[in-house]
C-alpha cells in the first residue's frame, strides 16, 4: 500500500491521492522530502474544480511514465504510438472553458508542474487576436497608429 | 471575454511558450513586450527552451530571402512567397544583397555580393557584420562559411564561424586547404590545427548544413561522392559518418535537415530515394542509422532538397540549371514546377528554417567602430597568396576623395576619415559610397 498524500482545496475538501501522484508537483515534492505534509497540504489559491482536474493529470502521466517504463526494454512503434496517446489526452484534457483552464494555468504554476504549465499556456494563447490579448493581459495600447504602422512595417513577413 | 488577474511571472511563462511567428505579430501590442521579445537575453534564452520549434522554408531568390509556403491541397500544389527579409546595410538605406547563406537557431549566416560576412537574426533585426583576420570587411570571393554553435556547458552556447578556403600556389593547382575559426563571443579568428583526413574532401557540389550545432557536408574523394563529413563545434574537430549501406552504385545529394534529423537523397539506378536520420545524436560515438522515407521512380538533378510535410513525403527542391523549383513526392500529384529566380552559383536556395529570438553577444565598442565604418563597396577581390598574405593588385586604390585625403594616410586615420565620409554619405542613397580599407598587413 502506497503513502498516501492529503490536499486540501480552498473551499476546505479533502483530496487523498498517492504519493506518486503528488509527487508530479514540484511544490509538493520539496515539502514531501521536507517532511512537512503531516495533517494534510491546504492549497488555499486552488478550488476543488481546479484540484480534481489537476490530480486527474497527475494520475494519468505518472500511469503513462509507468507504463512507458515497463516497455523500455523494446523501443518499437508501440513506444510512439503511446506518445501519441497521451497527447491526444492531453488535448481533450484542456477541452474545457476558459475560466478553467486558467485556474488550471495558475495552479500549475503554484504546484509547479512543468508539463501541464506548458499545455495549459499553450492552449491559453492559441488563435488569440490582439484585441483579445490586451484584454487577457490587461494592456494598454502605448504607440500611436502611426508608430505600430512602422513596427509592422520591419516584419512585414510576419502578418501573412 | 473575460478578464483575469495575471502574476507577473505567469505572462513570461506564457508568453516564452508563443511560436516565434505570432510574437513577431504582438510586438506592436506594447513597447515593453517589443523590449521584452527582442532585448531581454533570459526571455529569448526562455523562449528558446520553451517554444514550440517552427520550422519555415526559407528561399534565396534575387539575392534576397523570402519566406515560401507550399500549398499542397492543391493538385499540383502552389507556391507562396512573403515579403522580403530586409537585411538592413546601414551604410546606405538599400537592402544587402545576399550571396549565400548559412543557418543555425534562428540566426543566419549571410555572405553578400561584395563579399561581406554578417551575422543576422531577422526576427530581431540583429546584426553583426563580421571582419577578416585582418579586419578588413570583405572576405576573399572563394571563401566559404558555415555557423554553428559549441557548447560551453549545458545551457551555454558560444556560436561560432567555420571558414575554409584554399591556399593556391598558382591558379591551376590547388594545394591546401585551410580552417579558420571566429568565435562570436571573442570576436576573432585563429587557424584551426584540424586536419581532414583526404584533402579537399568538402565537396563544391555541397553546401552544408548545421543540426544541433554542428555542420555536415558530403564529402568527395576525387571521383567517388561517399562520406557524410561532420564538423562538432564544441570540440574542434571533423569526424566521418556513412550514408546508408547499399551494394549498389549511387550517389548522394541535398544534404538538408528536417525536425532534428538530417536527410539526403541518394540516386540509384533510375530512381530517387529520399532518407532521414534516426535519433539523431551528436555525441553518439557509433555510426548514425537511417530509415528510407520514400522513392521516386525518376531521376531530377537536383541541388537542394528540402523535406516539407514528412507525412505526405514531399519535398521542395531546386535544380542547377533550370530557373524553376520543383515540388516532388512519392505520390506524382504532388510534382510540379514552380518559376524561381535563381542564381547560378553552388549555394543553396531553399533552406528548412526555425525562426528564433536568439541574440548574440554584442560586439565591443572598439571593434564595433572598426566594423560599423568600414564598409562599401567591393571594388576588386582579394586573393590569398600561398604564404598568407594577400594579394591587392587589382583592387580599387582611392586616392584623393573630395580633396579629403590621400593615400599616405595610415590605417586608422582613414577609419576616422572614413567616419566622417559615412556620416555625409548617409541617405544619399547610393549603395557603397565610401571607403574600403586599402592598406593590408603583409606578412
Amino acid at each position: 500500500m502506497s503513502k498516501k498524500i492529503i490536499f486540501e482545496s480552498s473551499e476546505g475538501e479533502s483530496f487523498e491521492v498517492d504519493e506518486a501522484v503528488a509527487l508530479e508537483c514540484q511544490t509538493i515534492k520539496n515539502m514531501i522530502e521536507d517532511d512537512c505534509t503531516d495533517g494534510g497540504i491546504p492549497l488555499a489559491n486552488v478550488n476543488s474544480a481546479t484540484l480534481t482536474k489537476v490530480i486527474d493529470y497527475c494520475k494519468k502521466h505518472v500511469e503513462a511514465a509507468a507504463a512507458a517504463e515497463a516497455n523500455a526494454g523494446d523501443k518499437d512503434i508501440y513506444g510512439a504510438n503511446k506518445d501519441i496517446e497521451l497527447k491526444t489526452w492531453d488535448e481533450e484534457f484542456v477541452k474545457v472553458d476558459q475560466p478553467l483552464l486558467f485556474d488550471l494555468m495558475l495552479a500549475a504554476n503554484f504546484l509547479i508542474i512543468p508539463g501541464l504549465l506548458d499545455l495549459t499556456c499553450k492552449t491559453m494563447m492559441r488563435g488569440k487576436t490582439v484585441l483579445q490579448i490586451r484584454e487577457i493581459f490587461h494592456i494598454k495600447k502605448d504607440y500611436t497608429d502611426a508608430e505600430e504602422a512602422e513596427v509592422r512595417k520591419e516584419n512585414a513577413w510576419a502578418f501573412e | 471575454m473575460m478578464t483575469f488577474y495575471l502574476p507577473p511571472d505567469l505572462e513570461e511563462e506564457i508568453l516564452s511558450r508563443v511560436p516565434t511567428t505570432s510574437l513577431m505579430r504582438w510586438r506592436s501590442i506594447c513597447r515593453r513586450w517589443n523590449t521584452l521579445f527582442f532585448e531581454d537575453q533570459r526571455f529569448s534564452e526562455k523562449h528558446f527552451r520553451n517554444a514550440q520549434k517552427q520550422p519555415l522554408v526559407l528561399m534565396l531568390t534575387e539575392h534576397r530571402l523570402f519566406f515560401a509556403s507550399v500549398d499542397l491541397k492543391f493538385v499540383p500544389p502552389s507556391i507562396e512567397f512573403s515579403d522580403a527579409l530586409s537585411l538592413r546595410d546601414y551604410t546606405v538605406s538599400e537592402d544587402a544583397h545576399i550571396h549565400s547563406v548559412s543557418h543555425c537557431d534562428g540566426l543566419l549566416l549571410c555572405t553578400t555580393l561584395d563579399d561581406e560576412l554578417v551575422v543576422w537574426n531577422p526576427c530581431s533585426g540583429q546584426t553583426r557584420w563580421i571582419n577578416d583576420t585582418d579586419g578588413s570587411m570583405f572576405f576573399p570571393g572563394d571563401s566559404r562559411f558555415t555557423l554553428g554553435y559549441g557548447n560551453i556547458n549545458q545551457s551555454c552556447r558560444s556560436y561560432k564561424i567555420l571558414m575554409f578556403y584554399h591556399i593556391n600556389y598558382d591558379y591551376d593547382h590547388v594545394q591546401d586547404e585551410v580552417f579558420e575559426i571566429y568565435d562570436l563571443n571573442s570576436n576573432s579568428w585563429r587557424v584551426l590545427d584540424a586536419r581532414i583526413n583526404a584533402r579537399n574532401c568538402i565537396s563544391n557540389e555541397s553546401h552544408g548544413v548545421t543540426l544541433k550545432g554542428n555542420a555536415y557536408w558530403i564529402s568527395s574523394d576525387g571521383e567517388e561522392e561517399g562520406d557524410l563529413l561532420s564538423f562538432d563545434f564544441t570540440r574542434e574537430r571533423f569526424r566521418r559518418f556513412r550514408f546508408p549501406l547499399t551494394f549498389r552504385r549511387c550517389r548522394y545529394r541535398a544534404l538538408s535537415v528536417v525536425r532534428e534529423e538530417l536527410s539526403v537523397l541518394r540516386w540509384i539506378d533510375s530512381n530517387m530515394e529520399m532518407w532521414v536520420t534516426n535519433n539523431m545524436d551528436i555525441t553518439c560515438e557509433s555510426d548514425l542509422s537511417w530509415t528510407k522515407s520514400f522513392a521516386m521512380d525518376f531521376v531530377l538533378n537536383i541541388y537542394t532538397s528540402v523535406l516539407i510535410d514528412e507525412d505526405k513525403k514531399v519535398a521542395l527542391c531546386d535544380s542547377p540549371h533550370e530557373q524553376v523549383a520543383f515540388t516532388i513526392g512519392e505520390e506524382d500529384e504532388y510534382y510540379s514546377e514552380i518559376p524561381f529566380e535563381r542564381a547560378r552559383s553552388r549555394h543553396e536556395h531553399i533552406f528548412n528554417y526555425v525562426p528564433s529570438l536568439v541574440q548574440f553577444p554584442q560586439q565591443s565598442i572598439e571593434s564595433d567602430d572598426f566594423g560599423k565604418f568600414h564598409r562599401g563597396r567591393g571594388l576588386g577581390h582579394r586573393r590569398r597568396l600561398s604564404n598568407g598574405t594577400w594579394d591587392n593588385d587589382n583592387m580599387y586604390l582611392p586616392e584623393i576623395y573630395d580633396g579629403m585625403m590621400s593615400e599616405e594616410d595610415d590605417e586608422w586615420d582613414w577609419l576616422e576619415i572614413e567616419c566622417t565620409d559615412f556620416s555625409n554619405s548617409r541617405g544619399r542613397g547610393s549603395r557603397g559610397r565610401g571607403w574600403r580599407k586599402t592598406r593590408y598587413v603583409t606578412l
